[in-house]
């Protein structure tokens, strides 16, 4: 039995602590960041990385939707293993009702070290916006920009120095008014993916068989709406 | 400048008005506009160029030459815009039908692309009644019924919002409203989110929305016409 993981650069640190940590050996392809914002494109490249590999059994993606970058992912020898999490916020926290009781309590914008070196984020919008309109301007647009945002919130994951990210996201949050808070973050969907059991937290791709939408839903299981199939407008 | 009636300069103008609303030049767009209403030019004219400009201004964000800050300014210089062409002139609304209801769903609480679209549409001189952020289905339900609107919009960025999206229009369905009524989801959305969630349409572009919506209400979209 052959295994490898996929995972992109933003959430490298966590996932080979998480590889270190339960002593697996499998190994780690990385999927450049920045694309989470572009779904096709996300999807472009993962595929194009599942394509390259071959007699491999198992290739376990550590990655959440991202905005339905993984739909449609298919191998053709290998079986697909992907955690149910709607992004790598919930895949950080651990879960997704952490997740939502965080974002019940306020709006939470959340931040990593991987978030910061290689994601678009709000610190990266505000440089540019600085650079572009002024100081005075650039504040006036976080501000609608964050408009329903309370809280910036680093995750400590324990994959990197917290000390380094919190001397930042400290400055930037005071700066555009936002409380700021550190949260545990955890390995446990990490890890749970690297070993098992692959239960209702997971889907599993059959060789062959491309990830479904209706796979990748969190919700109940109520009955499709009308079930009529109208014609989409794709802009 | 701008010169009523003078169709070798109108275009060369309008033109000038939907490059500076693409080149986010706040200064130059509420110049030409200014300039424009004092010459008589229509005012729908004026917004349906600037609105041409957003469309632009939409591209470049697809194509990565754009920022998120960069989408924000651009709404609120056509905020801007519009309070101009309004103050001055009195647009009446396109027709005595109900407003469109729109707002982003439950748990979701990203609005920027609702709000630009909700300005383009006011542009269009459509009626729009904002729900807000983070709404439940009953409340959409509850609006679409006091207003007896044909539009409803679902906004949503999230996973989670895909969820809240079917909610919604199961409820509409549930609540007997559905038949009458036009659903429309926006935001990271496209055809496999449109099927699950049961809305009719899916769009990822603001001015296409709202140009969707206009064909609706003109009766230029029909229900049976689009069954399949």
């Amino acid at each position: 039995m052959s295994t490898v993981v996929i995972t992109c650069q933003t959430i490298k640190r966590e996932v080979c602590l998480a590889i270190s940590e339960t002593g697996v050996d499998y190994p780690l392809i990385l999927i450049d960041s920045g694309l989470h914002n572009y779904p096709d494109k996300l999807r472009e490249a993962i595929q194009k990385q599942i394509d390259r590999i071959a007699n491999v059994d198992t290739i376990l993606m550590a990655f959440g939707f991202c905005g339905n970058g993984l739909l449609g992912i298919k191998s053709p020898g290998a079986r697909l293993v992907i955690p149910r999490a709607d992004d790598c916020i919930t895949l950080l926290l651990g879960s997704l009702e952490a997740r939502k009781k965080i974002s019940k309590e306020a709006g939470t914008y959340f931040l990593t070290k991987g978030w910061l070196d290689y994601e678009a984020n709000l610190l990266t919008e505000y440089e540019n916006c600085v650079k572009k309109y002024g100081r005075e301007k650039a504040l006036r647009v976080m501000k609608i920009m964050l408009g329903h945002y309370q809280r910036l919130m680093v995750i400590d994951t324990k994959a990197y120095r917290l000390e380094d990210v919190v001397k930042v996201t400290r400055a930037f949050a005071e700066t555009v008014g936002m409380r700021h808070e550190e949260v545990a973050g955890s390995l446990r969907l990490f890890k749970k993916l690297l070993l098992g059991p692959w239960d209702e937290e997971f889907i599993i791709v059959e060789p062959g068989r491309e990830l479904r939408f209706e796979q990748m839903c969190l919700g109940g299981n109520e009955q499709l709406a009308g079930g009529r199939v109208l014609s989409g407008l794709d802009t | 400048m701008m010169r009523k009636k003078k169709s070798t300069e109108e275009p060369k103008t309008e033109k000038l008005l939907t490059h500076a609303m693409a080149r986010l030049d706040e200064r130059a767009v509420l110049s030409l506009v200014k300039q424009g209403l004092e010459q008589g030019v229509d005012s729908f004219t004026l917004i349906a160029e600037a609105t041409a400009g957003m469309t632009r201004v939409g591209e470049l964000y697809k194509s990565g030459r754009y920022f998120l800050a960069d989408l924000i300014v651009a709404g609120e210089i056509f905020k801007e815009m519009l309070n101009l062409v309004f103050k001055v002139k009195e647009v009446a609304p396109k027709s005595n039908l109900p407003p469109i209801v729109f707002g982003t769903v439950e748990e979701d609480i990203h609005d920027i692309g609702k709000n630009i679209t909700i300005g383009v549409l006011k542009g269009r001189g459509l009626q729009v009644l904002d729900l807000g952020v983070d709404v439940p289905a009953r409340a959409f339900v509850e609006a679409a019924r006091k207003t007896g609107t044909r539009i409803v919009c679902l906004s949503g960025l999230i996973t989670s919002a895909y969820d809240s999206m079917r909610k919604t229009v199961n409820l509409l369905e549930k609540e007997g409203l559905r038949p009458g009524v036009f659903v429309l989801i926006g935001g990271l959305v496209n055809e496999a989110v449109r099927r699950y969630t049961g809305a009719d349409y899916w769009v990822t572009d603001c001015a296409a929305g709202s140009e969707l919506c206009e064909s609706i209400l003109l009766g230029k979209k029909k229900k049976s016409a689009l069954s399949s």
